[in-house]
């Protein structure tokens, strides 16, 4: 089992504790994390330390998040729940159909410039629920560009 | 900012690394952390809180510049550069 496999398990079983002991000898701040074709469906993940973590053919259903960044590719999360939250999400043919959110939920900040917005190309939303993170400031791309890094 | 940074986290004169190093919350510095944001010069600069125990309260800065080359510097809560291995390179 490598070190993401071992990092995923301790965020499906909530333990903090483990999570950072396995992490930080191995995966320091700022450096990338990547999960490939892992199953966190309903799970919360807030309180784990999961900027510049890229989800790869990942399950999200119905799962809690924040952070930033964080990358989710040709994944589905479907009833993503970032209500109560802030997050700069760059994803890439995802499904978020179902996105939970609130008037504190928070993806984009145009204001710090591009880098400080989320960006979803050739993700599936909800019509109100893009309608309403397009005004914010999120870009939403139809076709499957490539997103640089 | 004019100017890309590639000093030391604790000595770089950018104005990134200064007001990291001054007052990361302080309303006057214009970001916090938990902050991700766009420079003038196009790097992309993150602030997070860290989680790593051996720098409790801390937070670190990870700057992105245009070519893709990424550097991060952690920092005690009192904004001193962290004495951890992720650090040596800044050292």
């Amino acid at each position: 089992m490598n070190i993401e496999q071992r990092l995923a398990g301790y965020v499906r079983q909530g333990d903090y504790d483990g999570y950072v002991a396995a992490r930080y000898p191995e995966i320091g701040d700022g450096e990338d994390l990547t999960f490939e074709g892992e199953d966190f469906s309903g799970v919360d993940l807030r309180q784990f330390p999961l900027d510049f973590t890229t989800f790869d053919h990942c399950v999200l259903d119905g799962a809690k998040l924040t952070g930033l960044p964080i990358a989710i590719r040709d994944s589905s999360a479907k009833g993503l729940n970032l209500i109560d939250a802030s997050a700069i999400i760059d994803a890439y043919n995802s499904d978020f159909r179902g996105f939970q959110y609130d008037e504190r939920t928070l993806l984009a900040r145009p204001e710090n410039g591009d880098r400080g917005c989320s960006h979803f190309y050739g993700c599936q939303f909800d019509p109100e629920t893009r309608k309403h993170f397009a005004e914010q400031g999120v870009i939403f791309v139809d076709n499957l560009e490539a997103p640089t890094a | 900012m004019g100017r890309r940074c590639t000093g030391s986290a604790s000595y770089c004169d950018c104005r990134y690394h200064k007001n990291l190093r001054d007052s990361p919350n302080d309303d006057n510095a214009g970001f916090s952390v938990g902050d991700r944001w766009t420079a003038d010069d196009g790097t992309s600069h993150t602030v997070n809180p860290t989680s790593d125990p051996q720098v409790p309260g801390g937070y670190y800065h990870s700057q992105t510049n245009s070519d893709g080359e990424k550097s991060t510097a952690v920092y005690n809560s009192d904004g001193s550069l962290a004495d951890i291995k992720q650090n040596r390179d800044w050292q």
